[in-house]
């Protein structure tokens, strides 16, 4: 499992664990991002990070980025 | 009999142009109980029906996080509207429906409009509707709001609707948690505990951790803590989750099937990379979105002035006028001569005086308006979050700091989308350091006479500082009052969209109709009020120095002697200049007896260009005027309100006693 801030842009990952207070995932999963869903990295060169899971796209501060583990999605 | 219907779903999926639609001008903007924040009504009439329709923030599920969506969760739970109206973005409906379920769950009546069906066509993807209509059991209309399509057949569904209310029981079935869930409602059914809620819904809440609720049913039932448990501890055992990811996930669940069940994505035709995501691959670039950013900027503030000021100019010219004509006709009519100069020097002069700054206002809100609707605001922030994080916060107090160059009022309130109570206060505290376009009349009158070479620069090393000092405060009040606590950014980017120009105009519309109200309420007695004091008491020279107004300047002119300008007239602007910034312009044209054109060269007679800088530095950072410091009053508490007056005064009159004594030196 690799935290998400570690993922180039471009890359489809698969959501493993999001960790780091259940506040914190509650409201990932009110978005609409949960544990299983695969997610692409859109912008990763400014702190926040950019990602889309379908029409959706999420900013997330660095720090939280780093609570959410994934791994490789295969394509 | 008049219907109160609600209008509900997620931000961002054309609600605001529903509403707008539904009940085009006919609108009243006015705050929730207890906040500010704005709290849309409008009256729609339709076949000789009349229907109050409330406009709720936007919310992602019942659970609240901010101000904004405990205000939405609170109305849906507890006022009985007969109506809720679910706006959601079809092209997102999955996700979208969440927070109907979660209505429909919890008994409220609810019709459903599938808004931005031209999307869901465009991106090849077919929605059952007749399907999704028998799995929810609600009725369903499709609406493509932006081009205004759809709408009757809405209000024909909302007639329809309101006149056969009849019940629902959706359900969901929760599996494992249905044993727990009857026993609660078992539990709750011996006694009523005076919530209008249904018990399934209760006993729903309950499990899910809503803390309000919780604490309810605990009053009445204390075993309620032991139930929960149990349910808990049995979830734990076979699923491995704790009941609210469990009931969230349940609910998913049940959204797949329906959307499998109802929507089919004709796979053949290949994704195409969409619109926002190549605009967004210039617009958040790495190397071009801050000088992008920056350049639209300057547009949006060329656009204020450039278009603006010939129509102040207009404006301006027509009140001095109206003015002397007032002056003349009481006069004529040998009117006591008080009355005249009441009403010309006092009431004509003073509400001209804030009124020119009408078109600049409304121009700012078009811009404001523009980069809202277009869905640039949300990349702002995110293009800023670096730059914010410096200031321990993140990018999305970046906007009600934006709003706060127009005017420190709705960018204050514009906080309350933020989560974290650090973020607001600090947000709020630092707010008035962005100048205002109240100020910028003082900036140019002061520029223009002593560095007229270098107006521009003058001009904007003024915003610039109070951007330095923005930085400098938020660190400082971070490390003093909130040991950093992080609180993790998460935020929608809404896709690009072109804002229409009826939302636009109604957002003028809205927002500048406060303006012109403060006009004629707030300055208009503090005009005369000035007015009063320089006129008083009876038989002295109109603002001279014996008057009761100049005699209170020089009360407390002599504080400001080491900043430069210690003389009574400065001191008397500046105290009045907390009612509204602008007064300050107005008070030394009244203060010296002179139209502001002939004002250049009586300001030359008391300033040096050393002490025109220092006083232009205190009209930046000195106390926020009545209007800001009434919303951070009501934003935030007494205590804040009081930190935000003091530190503000206090660091004024420093930085401009620094710069002049300095800059006596050379």
């Amino acid at each position: 499992m690799i935290p998400l801030p570690l993922i180039e842009k471009g890359k489809s990952v698969k959501i493993q664990k999001i960790s780091g207070g259940r506040g914190f995932s509650l409201r990932l999963m009110d978005m609409g991002i949960k544990e299983g869903d695969v997610v692409k990295i859109i912008n990763n060169s400014q702190g926040s990070l950019l990602i889309s899971l379908e029409n959706i796209r999420l900013v997330l501060g660095r720090d939280a980025a780093f609570r959410i583990f994934v791994k490789y999605a295969k394509e | 009999m008049c219907f109160k219907i609600a209008l509900a779903g997620n931000p961002n999926s054309g609600k605001t142009t529903v509403f707008n639609l539904l009940c085009g001008a006919n609108e009243k903007i006015g705050n929730w109980s207890g906040t500010t924040v704005e709290k849309k009504q409008g009256i729609l009439t339709y076949k000789n029906q009349k229907i109050e329709i409330i406009d709720l923030p936007g919310i992602y599920s019942l659970s609240a996080y901010s101000i904004d969506e405990r205000i939405a969760r609170d109305f849906l739970l507890k006022e009985n509207s007969d109506l809720v109206v679910c706006v959601v973005d079809a092209s997102n409906l999955e996700r979208n429906l969440y927070v109907v379920i979660q209505l429909l769950e919890l008994g409220v009546p609810v019709l459903l409009d599938l808004n931005m069906m031209d999307v869901v066509e465009k991106n090849n993807i077919y929605i059952d509707i007749e399907k999704l209509k028998k799995v929810l059991d609600i009725d369903i209309v499709e609406t493509v709001a932006s081009q205004s399509k759809g709408i009757e057949i809405l209000k024909d569904l909302i007639l329809d609707n309101l006149k056969r209310k009849k019940s629902q029981g959706f359900k969901i079935d929760y599996a494992d948690l249905e044993i727990h869930i009857e026993k609660i409602i078992h539990l709750l059914s011996e006694k009523n505990i005076g919530l209008e809620i249904p018990l399934r819904t209760l006993a729903i809440k309950v499990l899910e951790g809503d803390n309000d609720i919780f604490e309810q049913v605990r009053e009445y039932f204390p075993q309620i803590t032991e139930y929960k448990r149990q349910a808990e501890i049995e979830i734990l055992k076979n699923h491995g989750d704790d009941l609210e990811t469990f009931m969230i996930e349940t609910r998913y669940t049940f959204l797949k099937r329906i959307s499998d069940e109802c929507m089919k994505k004709d796979a053949s035709v290949k994704e195409v990379t969409n619109f926002s995501d190549k605009l967004d691959g210039i617009l958040i670039n790495k190397y071009l979105g801050i000088p992008l950013f920056l350049f639209f900027m300057y547009l949006l503030f060329q656009l204020v002035f450039t278009i603006g000021n010939p129509i102040a100019g207009l404006i301006d010219s027509f009140f001095s006028n109206l003015a002397e004509y007032v002056k003349m006709f009481c006069q004529n009519n040998n009117f006591p001569s008080w009355v005249g100069s009441l009403v010309s020097d006092g009431v004509i002069a003073g509400i001209g005086s804030v009124l020119v700054f009408l078109p600049n206002i409304m121009l700012l809100f078009m811009g404001i308006s523009i980069l809202e609707d277009s869905g640039y605001l949300a990349r702002a922030a995110f293009i800023m979050d670096r730059f914010m994080h410096a200031l321990g916060l993140h990018g999305k107090s970046f906007i009600p700091m934006l709003l706060g160059f127009g005017c420190n009022v709705p960018g204050i309130m514009a906080t309350r989308t933020l989560e974290s109570r650090k973020d607001r206060i600090l947000t709020i505290l630092i707010n008035p350091l962005m100048s205002c376009s109240a100020r910028l009349p003082v900036y140019v009158l002061f520029s223009s006479v002593f560095f007229p070479k270098y107006q521009g620069v003058v001009v904007f090393s003024l915003y610039f500082l109070g951007i330095i000092l923005a930085i400098l405060v938020a660190k400082l009040f971070n490390h003093l009052f909130f040991k950093s606590e992080i609180t993790p950014l998460i935020m929608e980017l809404p896709p690009y969209r072109i804002p229409t120009l009826r939302n636009i105009s109604l957002s003028i519309w809205s927002r500048s109709s406060i303006f012109v109200k403060k006009a004629g309420t707030i300055i208009f007695l503090s005009v005369v009020l000035i007015w009063g004091l320089s006129s008083l008491p009876f038989g002295c020279e109109y603002a001279g120095e014996d008057s009761l107004i100049g005699k209170f300047g020089q009360l407390i002119a002599p504080i400001f002697k080491p900043a430069g300008f210690g003389f009574w007239q400065a001191a008397v602007a500046l105290f009045f200049g907390i009612i509204a910034k602008e007064v300050v312009v107005g008070a030394f044209g009244t203060l010296f007896g002179a139209s502001e054109t002939g004002l250049n060269s009586v300001l030359v007679q008391y300033f040096t260009p050393l002490s025109a800088y220092a006083f232009l530095i205190m009209i930046l950072i000195y106390i926020p005027c009545i209007a800001t410091i009434s919303a951070i009053k009501r934003e935030t508490n007494l205590k804040w309100t009081i930190l935000a007056i003091s530190y503000s005064l206090i660091l004024g009159w420093l930085l401009s006693v620094l710069v002049y004594q300095i800059g006596s030196l050379f």
